[in-house]
């Protein structure tokens, strides 16, 4: 099923043209929010100078729902893009979590050299250098846990919202529980993070100044040292937490969907939907309302499974039937 | 020189940023709302290069390269970076440059006209691939000039008709004719697509 047949002797109208052009646009950026993850690039240019390699993350797409007077269909289609945004989030700050490890190990060790220096009355320039280099490496750190700060807020404001749909779909109170216990678990590692980030800006400060100050005469300060170690702890429990909690949004996700939603004659009209994912496998009718910018691509990427019936997409999709069967 | 390989035109100061006040700037602001941006943008860049002609590895590879340079300036010339007045304009003018004229001697093999896209996928039920209807689409732009292009391209992306002026350093009026004129080759291109059913033609 395609687009409806018209012909265009006279020409084609406006409205046809920039209707076109939209879809194409929505579908384009879809493709390209799938296809290409903006994380690694991000990484790679705040971590110049830092060798590690870096692993892949899940696509950074969005979409997010409004939870006010919703069917239960839109509500379902909601919490899939958020578990998917949530999944996507936590991957983003796993990796830059990850990232503060072998920083901060390097900070503590330059600090550790700053020391020794100073003890064997090595030159002032030198350990100048190496407390400029330590600077520097907090700074990145600072750098790689504000970033993870700001995905983890992302994932505070998707869980609440997951949340909200949650109760309204199955209005069950072990539901909003178990979600506010996970909410809670989430902002426990959002303040983890917060305080990583004003400690490690303040580590950089005190150096950044002693270094103008030249003022390397005397150890650096024993509480700094033991700072950035309970920072290097800290890193490793964060990383744990997260991976946690990744892991249970990809169960969740998973679990999602292998639930069959139906949105037979349900009004879609104000789902803001960004991430066509959400809607695949989705069974409707011609009585369904679609957002007016999301017809033409649900029309296209459709079949019909029973005579008025239609499903989106991935009917045959290999991953979808393997999880189904499992 | 044209003004597509000129660098971007830095505006002046606009007045959230007076001078006086840039030696003051915190620097955690600056980066933090830098990685605002990129967050944003990166995805619309790279789909904007791809309006303009570019496949997908292309595209990023630019997009990489314009982000990259707005990060040195951001990071050395911060008072420079808070001066660019429409960033989003800034960023796309830059990432284009970089497709047309990538770094180096070496130069990037253009693309014949009408030339299939290189990277597209199959077609299949996928939500990410991208929909018959929309290579049809990408392959009208492609069969535009490049000014046309460019100009269809800040469109698709809601920019005002004085910002494509100014960042493609050509009259509003300009920008206007070239975008009528883009419009009724697109309209001719995508009757056939559309007459024929939502199938390609060819």
């Amino acid at each position: 099923m395609n687009l409806d047949e018209n012909s265009y002797a006279d020409g084609m109208p406006d409205s046809d043209l920039d209707r076109l052009l939209a879809a194409a646009n929505e579908n384009l950026l879809a493709h390209i929010k799938a296809a290409a993850d903006a994380t690694p690039t991000l990484t790679a240019l705040i971590s110049r100078a830092t060798p590690k390699a870096l692993t892949d993350s899940d696509g950074n797409i969005i979409a997010i729902g409004r939870d006010t007077d919703r069917t239960p269909a839109v509500l379902a289609i909601g919490i899939r893009s958020n578990v998917r945004r949530l999944t996507s989030y936590l991957n983003r700050a796993l990796i830059f979590t990850n990232n503060l490890n072998p920083t901060l190990a390097c900070a503590l060790d330059l600090a550790h050299d700053i020391d020794l220096g100073l003890a064997r009355g090595a030159d002032r320039a030198d350990n100048l250098d190496l407390a400029l280099g330590l600077a520097r490496g907090v700074g990145r750190a600072a750098d790689f846990a504000r970033i993870a700060e700001y995905a983890l807020d992302r994932t505070l404001e998707i869980d609440r919202a997951r949340a909200r749909d949650l109760a309204r779909v199955r209005g069950l109170d072990y539901v909003r529980v178990r979600d506010r216990a996970r909410i809670h678990e989430r902002i426990r590692h959002h303040g983890l993070v917060h305080d990583l980030v004003c400690d490690l800006v303040r580590i950089r400060v005190l150096v950044r100044d002693r270094t103008r100050a030249h003022d390397l005469d005397r150890d650096l300060d024993l509480d700094l040292k033991l700072d950035l170690a309970r920072h290097v702890k800290l890193a490793r429990d964060l990383v744990r937490y997260l991976n946690l909690a990744l892991d249970r949004a990809r169960d969740l996700g998973r679990d999602l969907g292998t639930h069959q939603v139906d949105a037979s004659d349900a009004d879609l009209s104000d789902a803001d939907i960004h991430d066509l994912h959400v809607l695949d496998g989705v069974i409707w009718t011609l009585g369904t309302t679609w957002p007016p910018e999301l017809a033409q691509w649900v029309r296209s990427e459709s079949r019909e499974i029973r005579p008025g019936v239609y499903q989106v997409g991935r009917g045959n999709d290999p991953e979808r039937l393997a999880l189904e069967s499992a | 020189m044209t003004a597509s390989e000129r660098e971007p035109e830095i505006s002046g100061l606009p007045p959230s940023y007076p001078s006086a006040a840039l030696a003051g700037l915190d620097a955690t602001e600056v980066r933090t709302a830098w990685i605002d941006f990129y967050d944003t943008q990166y995805h619309r860049v790279v789909r904007f290069v791809m309006h303009n002609g570019a496949c997908l590895q292309e595209a990023q590879d630019a997009v990489q390269e314009a982000f990259t340079e707005s990060w040195a300036m951001m990071d050395s010339q911060p008072d420079r970076w808070l001066a660019v007045t429409s960033k989003e304009a800034w960023i796309r003018a830059v990432a284009l440059r970089r497709y047309r004229r990538p770094p180096g001697p070496r130069i990037r093999p253009r693309l014949a006209e009408g030339a299939a896209i290189p990277d597209l996928p199959h077609l299949g039920p996928g939500p990410d691939e991208l929909t018959t209807q929309t290579q049809t689409v990408l392959e009208a732009l492609r069969s535009l000039d490049e000014q046309a292009r460019a100009v269809m391209a800040f469109y698709l992306d809601d920019f005002p008709t004085a910002t494509i002026a100014d960042t493609l350093d050509i009259t509003e009026q300009r920008v206007r004719d070239v975008k009528k004129k883009a419009r009724a080759a697109l309209k001719t291109a995508l009757a056939g697509y559309l007459s024929n059913g939502g199938r390609q033609s060819r």
